[in-house]
């Protein structure tokens, strides 16, 4: 009898513990794992023509072109709740059909800063938000962040770091690869940021070219230097010239013609960027920027 | 016996006269204070250096059949080397004074007193003008501690272990050209403009055929005439100042030493002749403007008028040993200015290389990373 209480009150007591972190990990929207095949539909929200579901804010993986495989999904998935569990931020990335605001590089980020603005942006409780849209039919691209987000991924150096990590999988239609680049890039200038204090900078970043090139250079000084150090050693200089003894005021320039000869005319054409290309669109609640691929 | 050396003495007090430098042309006794203008000494001893001349002619004679005597017997004197010696006797104190033949004006080795070289400065062989010391021995020694204060590669204890060995005063022979010349160059000018013509970067240069021709004139450029002076410490020295030049009188070289010229003027002409050319040049150079570049294509000059004459130049020679190597240095006796090569210390050259390399690298990496920085993102771009 005394066995059986026993193993009722510790079904009790394991019971009263779960329900909490029940409870917390569905308050907390990174808990919810949803791509767009599970994600409930009954309440749609129109942005432009494109309509997202109402609580599109409680999923982190949106793909509305389909372009990931489901084991795919599952791994993003995972890799973005992890990274927004670790540094309490809401990383996202959706995918979305070409229409007339999305088919451009300025109306992709419009749509993505209006996105986020409405189902992610929550600055009074989390560290930031940050998002990719991608909509592969205009083969446009943008990446937002509110501005707690902006203050650990900025727009001068943590922006271009992030654009440059997925460009080349982009180009190369990996979708897959490109998010998985985004998203391991995010997490590692949040982690800078963790570590460091202070968002990344690549002009903090330790260059080993710009070692070996300085130190060159360094050396190429300090001969240049001890030569000069060394002709002070000696001021005896054979002088080539007589000007000392030039009577100026016999100098008497006589005969002189300027001929004009021709004319040569050299073209060069500027240089262009290639096929891709990007902007930054910022606002002063947006951060990030968008592109073509 | 006939003195066959002439030394200048007080005709007062009979004491050693020397000329002080920055006197001008006057000799003061530094015994019984009495002054002389140097043409008055000079002709008070003319008599002299013409006694001299002659006693010193008899015993060249004698020398000469010596010389024979010498090679005869195989002695250590190779002939040429007795051809070049000079024999005479102080009339101070009577000791021999062997010197060379380019010798003028010397002192003597056992007396000290200044003795001049009867019979150097006939004829042609008499220089024209000379410019009189206008500094002392004082102050070449202080040019030289001031020369080599500063020097960042100068072993610690040269200072302390250097010993100026001799300091001497010498008239060093010149030769001052002047020349009159034409010339003519011709240049090739542009001038270009820079603009952008759509997606195209334009330069247009516009090409000139420039040419300019006159003449103008080169007052005393120098040569020295002394092989035993190397060239390039004597034109390190210059220049001098010609406004105190005067004609010549032997009484400047009273205390000094002083050689005749070994190189003639036909073979120091070129020397002057290629300085003058190259100033000609570049003041021709030099009056084509308004144009963004301008390079020579050719260049010609003639040499109109020019004359030459032969001058001595005051000079201090400084000879100092450090660590059982001489150094020797050269001043200017009109102007002061000192020239010489000072020892290295190769441990402070590395050290400075070492210093200059680590206190520059923190900014040059940094430059180089930008730049890096840059040239990678223009590259992703």
């Amino acid at each position: 009898m005394r066995k059986l209480l026993t193993v009722f009150m510790s079904l009790l007591l394991m019971l009263a513990l779960t329900v909490p972190v029940m409870a917390g990990a569905d308050s907390f929207p990174a808990g919810n794992l949803l791509a767009q095949t599970t994600t409930n539909q009954k309440d749609p929200k129109a942005i432009g023509q494109i309509k997202l579901p109402a609580d599109l804010g409680m999923v982190s993986l949106f793909d509305m072109e389909n372009l990931l495989k489901p084991d795919q999904q599952q791994a993003l998935m995972r890799k973005l709740v992890t990274i927004e569990q670790k540094y309490n931020v809401r990383v996202v990335v959706m995918t979305v059909p070409k229409d007339a605001q999305t088919g451009s590089e300025s109306g992709i980020k419009k749509f993505a800063d209006e996105t986020l603005n409405r189902n992610y942006r929550d600055e009074a409780n989390n560290n930031g938000s940050i998002m990719m849209v991608v909509c592969p039919s205009a083969r446009k691209w943008a990446v937002t962040t509110d501005n707690n987000m902006r203050e650990r991924i900025t727009d001068e150096n943590g922006f271009p770091a992030i654009r440059d990590s997925f460009m080349s999988d982009l180009k190369d239609n990996d979708y897959n690869g490109a998010f998985n680049a985004y998203a391991d890039k995010v997490d590692e200038l949040l982690a800078y940021y963790e570590k460091e204090g202070e968002p990344w900078d690549p002009a903090n970043e330790f260059s080993f070219l710009g070692l070996i090139l300085g130190a060159l250079i360094s050396a190429g000084i300090a001969y240049l230097f001890v030569s000069h150090l060394r002709g002070n050693m000696s001021n005896v200089r054979h002088v080539s010239e007589a000007n000392e003894y030039l009577n100026r005021d016999s100098v008497n320039i006589s005969r002189q013609s300027d001929v004009f000869l021709h004319t040569t005319r050299t073209v060069t054409k500027r240089a262009k960027s290639d096929n891709s290309s990007s902007s930054s669109g910022r606002s002063s609640s947006n951060g990030g920027g968008s592109g073509s691929y | 016996m006939a003195d066959t050396s002439v030394n200048y003495k007080c005709p007062s007090c009979s004491a050693p006269l020397a000329y002080t430098p920055g006197s001008g042309s006057k000799i003061k006794c530094e015994f019984c204070e009495s002054e002389f203008t140097v043409d008055e000494l000079e002709q008070y001893y003319a008599a002299k250096e013409a006694s001299a001349a002659a006693a010193q002619k008899t015993k060249d004679t004698k020398i000469e059949k010596k010389e024979a005597e010498l090679i005869e017997a195989g002695g250590q004197w190779g002939s040429d080397e007795i051809a070049m010696l000079k024999a005479m006797v102080c009339s101070s104190c009577g000791a021999e004074i062997v010197c060379d033949n380019n010798t003028l004006a010397t002192e003597c080795v056992y007396c000290g007193n200044p003795v001049m070289v009867p019979g150097r400065y006939e004829s042609q062989l008499r220089p024209d003008t000379v410019i009189p010391f206008q500094t002392t021995k004082a102050d070449a020694k202080k040019a030289f501690s001031d020369y080599h204060k500063g020097k960042w590669l100068l072993p610690s204890n040269f200072a302390s272990q250097s010993r100026v060995e001799a300091i001497q005063g010498m008239y060093v022979p010149y030769w001052l050209f002047n020349q009159s010349v034409e010339a003519d160059g011709e240049f090739e000018a542009t001038n270009s403009r820079y603009y952008t013509d759509g997606d195209y970067d334009v330069t247009e240069t516009d090409h000139y055929r420039v040419t300019r021709g006159g003449t103008m004139d080169f007052v005393n450029v120098p040569v020295d005439g002394s092989v035993k002076m190397d060239d390039t410490w004597m034109e390190s020295i210059e220049p001098f100042n010609y406004s105190q030049l005067v004609p010549f009188n032997t009484s400047y070289m009273a205390g000094f030493l002083a050689d005749r010229y070994d190189v003639t003027a036909e073979e120091a002409l070129p020397n002057a002749e290629s300085r003058i050319k190259e100033s000609t040049e570049s003041v021709l150079y030099n009056s084509v403007d308004g144009y963004d570049t301008c390079s020579t294509t050719a260049f010609h000059m003639d040499k109109l008028n020019g004359d030459v004459q032969y001058a001595m130049a005051p000079v201090w020679i400084l000879t100092t040993r450090y660590q059982d190597k001489p150094f020797t240095f050269v001043m200017n006796g009109q102007t002061g200015k000192l020239v010489g090569e000072l020892p290295v210390d190769e441990n402070k050259a590395k050290m400075y290389g070492a210093a200059a390399w680590l206190i520059t690298l923190p900014i040059t990496y940094f430059i180089c990373k930008w730049i890096v920085l840059i040239i990678t993102e223009a590259m992703m771009d």
